[in-house]
This record gives structure tokens, sequence and C-alpha cells, in this order.
């Protein structure tokens, strides 16, 4: 799979993201590490714990690296649960806001694999 | 060298980023959140050039490192861009008040993220090199202003010690009294008052009347130099000794001269007018030179008349004091020689002035003590 197939696959933007990152070598050095870290894992955990302030803080910073590696779909959704759990313990029901930056991030993580 | 931009930034990749976009203009340095920051900000000072600085970070946030940095006044030191993927203006405008220089939004372009790095760097040297040439600037000019201020009082209180120095050898060998003196120049003070503000036309100012006032003790100094012989000499002057005494206009220039090198240039200069041509009258039938009208320096004019009314109002051992009414009259009438019709208008409005000063100097001098009366040629 090239790297404009896999942004085509996660709802990203191959030519956004290469217009700023300058080279694939470098876009993929990036996407590696950003499985590395394990933000998503982490965000999981503190949102299931009820750890509204880390899992602002983590959702926050996932929305930021999205939007830096182009990652369309995970970086809306993020948005989206990072502003419900802005002020502390969300007032709204997150469940569907958590299970789309699931599924994204899913998506993410399997077709990396199948990255050249 | 300011050659290391400082990344604050919790996330491992977005710190790579950036270091990737700088690599090649700047050294990086790295701090996972505020607290880390500001033990890198206190270690490498001098080279920190720029500093890249995220929001949201554990420990210690963005705003708060911005207000510590205010308090520490390492803001003065380098430029902080906010680094962020918060969109509110509110947000941004807070991180502005507290003193960042720019705010840049995440997803950040490379070329731009370097162009706005290179940009604040530029525009922080120069302001703060700016501020420290007028800083530089402004206390050279302090210093100078306060070392001339210092120069100056310490020229005045020299002409004044001279002046009294001077006054003081005039009284020792009895040819004035002291009190003569002080009352010379507060009648010339009183006149010259009255002359700047009916006759702008002098170009007389509150420090130039004070001046001529000064001044005005020196007008007899010339005498030190005549002979005790001709100057007390009880009884009539012969022709030659009168022609001697009124040598001591131009004698008197002669000791101010002497000591030329402790004046300031505008007591000096006023001081020799004063000298040279008290006795000058204004039909042009005075002394030393004969001259006319304005011909004659305004001090000089100022102080002749000053000198007459307190010659006739005071002992002679040739006269008696005269009465202010009398003394008044006689200088009106032009007995005492010519004056400028204006300063006889100023002493007209000044008499009452005049009177006040001479009971105040009655009242200082308590009956018995004899003053010491020289010899005065008051024509």
């Amino acid at each position: 799979m090239t790297l404009k197939e896999f942004y085509k696959a996660v709802g990203g933007s191959y030519k956004e993201t290469l217009r700023r990152l300058m080279n694939d070598t470098l876009i993929k050095q990036y996407l590696r590490m950003f499985s590395e870290a394990g933000d998503l894992e982490k965000l999981l955990r503190a949102l299931e714990a009820g750890q509204w302030e880390d899992a602002f803080r983590h959702v926050h910073n996932l929305k930021g690296v999205c939007l830096n590696l182009g990652l369309g779909r995970l970086a809306e959704a993020s948005s989206e649960l990072c502003e419900a759990l802005r002020s502390g313990e969300p007032t709204v029901d997150i469940t569907p806001l958590t299970a789309e930056v699931k599924e994204a991030g899913a998506q993410i993580l399997e077709n990396l694999e199948s990255l050249e | 060298m300011r050659d290391t931009v400082l990344i604050v930034e919790d996330v491992e990749l977005n710190r790579g980023i950036l270091c990737d976009m700088l690599e090649g203009d700047y050294r990086t340095l790295e701090a996972r959140d505020g607290i880390e920051a500001l033990e890198v900000m206190a270690a490498h000072q001098e080279e920190i050039a720029v500093v890249l600085l995220d929001l949201m970070m554990p420990r210690m946030g963005g705003l708060e490192v911005l207000e510590i940095m205010a308090e520490q006044h390492l803001l003065d030191r380098f430029p902080v861009l906010i680094i962020s993927g918060e969109t509110s203006p509110e947000i941004e405008d807070r991180c502005l008040t507290f003193g960042a220089f720019d705010f840049i939004k995440k997803p950040f372009l490379p070329s731009l993220v370097l162009r706005r790095v290179k940009n604040a760097e530029a525009l922080f040297t120069y302001k703060n090199r700016l501020e420290e040439q007028v800083a530089l600037q402004t206390a050279q000019l302090t210093r100078q202003a306060e070392a001339l201020r210092a120069k100056n009082a310490q020229l005045r209180e020299m002409n004044e010690m001279t002046i009294e120095l001077l006054s003081d050898i005039i009284e020792a060998r009895n040819l004035e009294s002291g009190t003569h003196v002080q009352r010379v120049r507060a009648f010339t003070r009183i006149l010259g008052l009255r002359l700047m503000e009916k006759y702008p036309e002098y170009g007389l100012d509150r420090s130039t009347v004070d001046v001529i006032a000064l001044a005005s003790m020196m007008h007899d100094v010339g005498k030190i130099m005549i002979s005790d012989a001709i100057l007390l000499k009880p009884g009539k002057l012969t022709p030659e000794e009168f022609d001697m005494i009124k040598q001591h206009t131009i004698l008197g220039c002669q000791v101010l001269n002497h000591t030329s090198y402790m004046w300031e240039e505008d007591y000096f200069s006023c001081c020799l007018q004063i000298c040279r041509y008290h006795h000058e009258k204004y039909d042009g039938r005075g002394y030393p030179e004969g001259l006319r009208g304005d011909e004659i320096p305004i001090a000089a004019q100022i102080v002749s008349i000053a000198d007459c009314y307190d010659a006739l109002t005071n002992e002679r051992v040739y006269k008696k004091a005269f009465s202010p009414e009398t003394s008044y009259e006689m200088i009106m009438n032009g007995e005492c020689g010519a004056f400028n019709p204006k300063l006889m208008r100023c002493l007209e409005d000044c008499r009452a002035e005049f009177e006040a000063q001479l009971r105040r100097n009655e009242s200082s001098v308590k009956p018995g003590a004899a003053l010491p009366n020289g010899k005065e040629e008051d024509q």
C-alpha cells in the first residue's frame, strides 16, 4: 500500500500532508512515531477510568498530532470529543464520539501495518 | 551566540516535526513540559534565540510558563511563539496579552514556521538593540546633564564666594561699609525687577536681574587700589586727587581681570560693566568714558541709581544723611546728574519699596553701632 492509498483509506489528505511535510520518508517516519506513541490507548484508558482531565489532555494531543499528520477523520473525531471534555466531566453522552475516535484510530493502525 | 530554538511540547511527534522543520537553520533544544522548559531556559539563557511553546502540557502549561517568564524578565531576552491546536480567538488574545510574540496554529506549515521564527528573531533583536541604544543614550545624557548642573552650581558658588571675598577686602580697608554693599544690592534688585516688567525691550529676566544684583556688590572694588591718603583724606580733594579717585572704575576692572579664571562668563562680564560704567551719566557727562544714553550698559545704569540713592540716604564724612523724600527729589530733579528717564519712572514706581528697604536696614543696625563710613563721591 502506498502512502496515497493509505491516506485515502483512513479519510485523510495525502496531497495536503505532503505539501506541508515535504516528503514521503518524513511522513512515514512520523506515522510510525504516531503508532508507537500509543496516545489512542492512553486516551481510551483515561476515559474508562473517568479521569476527565487526563482524557482531555490526551484527546487534545491526539487532535494536534492528527492535524499535523493530515489524518482528517481522526482529527475531526478527536476534535469533537475534545470540546465535549474541555470543562471536565462531560455533560453530554460521549459514547458515540468515543466510538468514532476508536474506529478512526483502529482504521489508521490497521492500515499502517500494510503500508510499504 | 543566540542560534537555538527551544521547543516546548509534550508530544514527541510534534517536537520531531518541528525539529525537522528548523534543522539546518537552528540548533534545537527540547522540553516536554513547562517545568522542564524553565530549567532549560535557565541553563541556556545566552543561546536561545526563540522559544516555541505549546499550551496544553502536563505539570505546567504554556500560559503559566509565560507568566513566570514575565516575572523573571525572560520575555525581554527572547521571543515566545505559541504553537497550539487551539483555535479560539480568546485564547490567542490571552497568550498575546501574557507577552507571547506570536501565535501559530496547528497544523503548522514547515516553511511558515521557519519564516515566522526568523521574523520573530530579527524583530526581537532589532527591538532589543533599539531599546538598548535608547537606554544607553538616555543614561549618558542624564549623566552629562547632572555633571553640568553640578558644575554650574559649583561655578555659581565660586562666584558668590569671590564676590564676598572682594567685598570683605573693601570692608576691611574701611572703604565702604559692608551694609552699603548689601543695600546697593537690594536697591539694584528692586529696580532691576521693575525694569524687567515695565520695559521688556531691555530683555531682562529674573536670573539676569539676580546676576546684576550680585555683581553690583563689586561696583567700587577698584577702590582697594587707591591709597588711603586720598581715600581717607578729610576735607576737600584737589582736582588731581579727584582724578585719582575716578580711576577706581578702571582699576576695578583690572582687579577683576586678575581673577577672571574664577568667574562664570555672565557674572564676569556683568561685574566688568558695573565696575567700569557705574559713574557714567545718561547725558554723557559721567566718567570714565563719557558714554551717553543706552551706550551705557543697562546693568551699570541700574547700579548707578541704586548707589546714588544709598549715598544720599546715608551719612558720609562730608555730608549728613538726607531724608528719603529729599533723596528721592534730588535724583528726580537731576541734582545728582542725568539718569535714564525709564529708570526714573521705575524709581517712581519703586519709591515705597525703596523706603521700606531703608527701614529694614535701620532696624537691622541697632543704634550706637557706628557704621564704618568711607568716603563717597556722589556727583
